[in-house]
């Protein structure tokens, strides 16, 4: 919305000529992670925030700024999905983490737009790392809860400097089925009827009818913050691990039609068929690999491999803390490594993200989409490959981070 | 094969003094994997020596266990089994100097989480090894990464956590049979975070970071009047705790500190110089770089990490430059995992670290990355005389990878351990830990 009002502002107050608006990247290898696959010589045109052009014989408009990109490789900026970017600026007993809610007087409603701070430091760290937008989800990666409740509604942010971060609000509601205490045998019918009730919530014609439902204790907000899920209009994320676990969320979502995103999903390859053939998407750290607990037991090394050889639309992860986001495109490398095509290792670290989320302007290099662009020096997924610049919304960001800043100040005391 | 290395150890058992007390300073039991039945060649190999620079198209050849020659052009004998690397790349077997595998294991539940013992802020008198549980899946995953060798420590709750244990990464049925040869042993200790939020969380001291120092001093001025005392009447009753810590006083176990602020590694290199030890290396350490000439004129080394920072507030100061920096400024630097998951890359993390120094502005090559996941952590580990480089007579622990190791997209190929194969993509994906016997998993791929 922001870059929206930046760029009308630009053009009904600043009298610069148009073209100055007009950006041409040339000669560069693009990985479009789209339709267009993969460009060698190819040209981006950016005008007003947004992709204008691309492909190997583009016209380049008369004046605009041209910048040589022989050598270099640019993708769509990098999408961080599941994190808590924004909303964590240091963990354990710093109070500095606002990454989920305290209160039982909200589940689904929870709104974690609300808790994102762009002023925190790590999100220039997270732009180094090439990220330009992440899913922040509230009430994820916790140990086992209590009971049966959902974590609130995520947000698709963006991380380019003095932005207003958030693209979407509500990217749909989370849910921890990761041990939750009350038992397996309890939540999977609790959470059947939950969202029974949402779906027989969404279909009422007056808003805040409230008849019909069978379970106790619903507030409208939470009913109000689910209906878009129970519609298939926004995803349900649901962090599991166990292929059984994985299995009975399927079929209560199937039932009900919801969109489904599986989280962590360890164990997910070994029902991989079942979740292509329930059309729900997976969001993995592909080098989760351990047996971390009776959940896990079957974690492997080509989780990511054998999902996508599926056909299951993945997108790859480091850790969710918003520390790591930057560690993003290594873990790709590394499910390439373990038998992942590339393309879609690029993919699942860019558009796969974003439309999971309901987020159809970036991910691409494609006329329309925000010019969220990362320019590397080679490979993105070596370690050895530096970041150029990345474009957040047409705009060159900023390098300077924290870390950065600390280097160098002591580099210069060592002199 | 086991049973074969059962055997071999048990009459090795029986030649050794069975000493293993608080006394013992060296790691006593021997570690093998096996005996090489013949002299292997791996030849056309771009091979990173962690001594030198990188040979191009070399061979290096390994028998009974020890490398016996490398080079550009060296005597291949002629029962040699001949492995044409085509390319490929040969390093030394990884060295992992800070690992909590097999006390910190997977599955990780209540009833095998013996990594703390957290029963008092000193518990030096106990050891890693009496928890490492050889099982733990880590081990082999850690094997495929190229991991040959590792140290084990407790803590970090405890002020001084006890002892820890360096391994050969073998496969094994009792931690005795992967001890590394000789090794010394380490003294865990940590400073922050994590004991006062343990034990001043449980309204017990430390409760402040003026706590921890206070306790240190306490029980190192102890630790010295036990020694002074046995010093004067060998025959004083011996107390495991105290022994442990005087066996430090004298130089024998290797203290090595879990510390990330600057300002509280300097309190402890002052507490070190008070009651007369000599710190081997500051684990974690994300703020080194902020005291690099003192720990350069202690000779004091740093493990740490290419990119972790921020999960506690002792470590928002982390910067990635670190290795570079210290490199630069002459302090001995190792990279360490102290994760299960970051264990099995240790090469990327090497690479990552390189990366960061290059844009730091430091100009270093290959050659210094891979020293810091092989030669550097070797050293500190008081075993560089026997692994950690590919120098003839050394232990013949070898990693031959798929292409560059620094390139994402390797992964280890084959993986010798005393000169026998441990790791073999040719052969197929059994496991070996027994935990993952029978588990519906790897197993039916």
């Amino acid at each position: 919305m922001l870059k929206l009002m930046t760029s009308l502002c630009v053009a009904a107050f600043v009298t610069l000529p148009l073209q100055a608006q007009t950006l041409v990247l040339e000669h560069a290898k693009v990985l479009t992670a789209g339709s267009a696959g993969e460009l060698e010589d190819a040209s981006i045109v950016i005008e007003n925030g947004k992709i204008a052009a691309v492909g190997v014989a583009v016209t380049v408009p008369a004046g605009a700024d041209i910048i040589d990109m022989t050598g270099r490789v640019i993708t769509p900026g990098l999408v961080a999905a599941n994190t808590t970017l924004g909303v964590v600026e240091v963990n354990d007993r710093a109070n500095a983490n606002d990454s989920s809610a305290k209160t039982s007087d909200l589940s689904a409603s929870v709104e974690i737009q609300y808790a994102v701070n762009p002023a925190s430091t790590l999100i220039p760290v997270a732009r180094n790392g090439g990220i330009s937008r992440a899913i922040v989800t509230p009430g994820l990666g916790r140990g086992s809860l209590e009971k049966l409740s959902f974590g609130g509604q995520a947000a698709v942010i963006d991380t380019g400097a003095g932005q207003d971060p958030i693209i979407l609000p509500h990217a749909g509601v989370t849910l921890n089925l990761r041990g939750v205490k009350t038992g397996r045998a309890a939540v999977f019918p609790m959470l059947k009827a939950l969202l029974e009730d949402a779906a027989t919530y969404a279909a009422k014609e007056t808003p805040g009818d409230m008849s019909g439902l069978t379970q106790k204790n619903w507030t409208l907000a939470d009913l109000e913050a689910l209906a878009p899920v129970a519609r298939g209009e926004a995803p349900l994320i649901i962090e599991v691990d166990r292929a059984s676990d994985i299995s009975q969320m399927l079929k209560i979502g199937k039932a009900l039609n919801l969109k489904m995103v599986l989280v962590g999903a360890a164990e997910g390859w070994a029902v991989a068929d079942e979740i292509a053939d329930a059309d729900a998407s997976v969001v993995l750290n592909p080098i989760d690999n351990l047996p971390s607990n009776f959940d896990q037991v079957q974690a492997s090394i080509e989780n990511a491999t054998r999902l996508n050889a599926a056909g299951v639309k993945l997108a790859l992860t480091s850790n969710r803390d918003g520390h790591d986001v930057r560690l993003t495109r290594y873990h790709a490398g590394m499910a390439v490594a373990n038998g992942l095509p590339y393309e879609d290792a690029i993919k699942a670290i860019t558009v796969n993200p974003a439309r999971m989320f309901g987020d159809t302007t970036a991910g691409e290099i494609a006329v329309g989409q925000d010019a969220d662009i990362a320019v590397w020096s080679g490979d993105p997924l070596q370690p050895l490959t530096d970041l150029v610049v990345l474009y957040i919304g047409g705009e060159a960001q900023p390098k300077a981070d924290r870390q950065i800043i600390l280097r160098e100040k002591y580099m210069k005391s060592g002199e | 094969m086991k049973k074969l290395l059962v055997t071999t150890l048990l009459s090795a058992v029986a030649l050794l003094p069975s000493c293993a007390s608080a006394k013992e300073v060296r790691q006593e039991q021997t570690a093998v994997a096996g005996e090489q039945a013949r002299p292997i060649a791996i030849t056309h190999a771009n091979i990173l020596t962690a001594s030198s620079p990188l040979i191009e198209d070399g061979t290096v050849v390994f028998a009974n266990g020890r490398i016996v020659s490398v080079g550009k052009t060296v005597k291949v004998p002629g029962n040699a089994e001949i492995i044409d690397a085509e390319g490929r790349w040969v390093t030394p077997g990884l060295i992992d100097p800070h690992s909590h595998l097999g006390v910190y294991p997977t599955p990780l539940l209540p009833s095998n989480m013996d990594l703390n013992e957290k029963t008092g802020n000193n518990t030096a008198g106990i050891s890693a090894e009496d928890a490492v549980w050889p099982q733990d899946p880590g081990f082999e995953k850690a094997r495929r990464g190229g991991v040959t060798t590792l140290t084990i420590l407790p803590g970090s709750t405890n002020l001084i956590a006890g002892k820890g244990v360096t391994l050969k990464n073998v496969e094994a049925a009792t931690v005795k049979e992967m001890k590394f040869p000789n090794a010394p042993y380490f003294l865990k200790m940590a400073c922050g975070e994590n004991p006062i939020k343990i034990y001043g969380g449980a309204g017990k001291k430390p409760f402040t970071r003026m706590g921890v120092m206070s306790e240190f001093r306490k029980a190192w001025a102890k630790a010295r009047e036990y020694k002074e005392k046995h010093e004067a009447d060998p025959s004083a009753p011996v107390d495991l705790q105290l022994e442990t810590m005087a066996k430090v006083l004298d130089g024998e176990i290797i203290p090595v500190v879990h510390c990330y602020r600057a300002d509280e590694m300097a309190h402890l290199i002052d507490i070190s110089h008070e009651y007369g030890f000599k710190i081997g290396a500051f684990h974690h350490a994300t703020e080194a770089y902020k005291i690099a000439p003192l720990l350069k004129a202690e000779d004091i080394g740093v493990a740490t990490w290419a990119r972790r920072w921020g999960f506690k507030m002792e470590a928002y100061d982390a910067s990635d430059a670190t290795p570079g920096f210290l490199e630069d400024a002459g302090v001995k630097m190792a990279l360490h995992s102290d994760n299960s998951i970051l264990i099995q890359h240790m090469n990327t993390e090497a690479a990552l670290a390189l990366a960061s120094a290059r844009r730091a502005g430091y100009d270093f090559g290959y050659e210094t990355a891979i020293k810091w996941i092989t030669a550097d952590p070797a050293e500190l580990m008081g075993i560089a005389d026997q692994t950690g480089t590919l120098e003839p007579g050394k232990m013949a622990d070898i990693v031959l990878w798929s292409g560059d190791p620094f390139d994402v997209y390797s992964v280890a190929d084959k993986v010798f351990i005393d000169g026998v194969s441990v790791v073999d993509d040719a052969e197929t994906d059994e496991e070996s830990s027994d935990f993952l016997a029978g588990q519906y998993g790897e197993e039916v791929q």
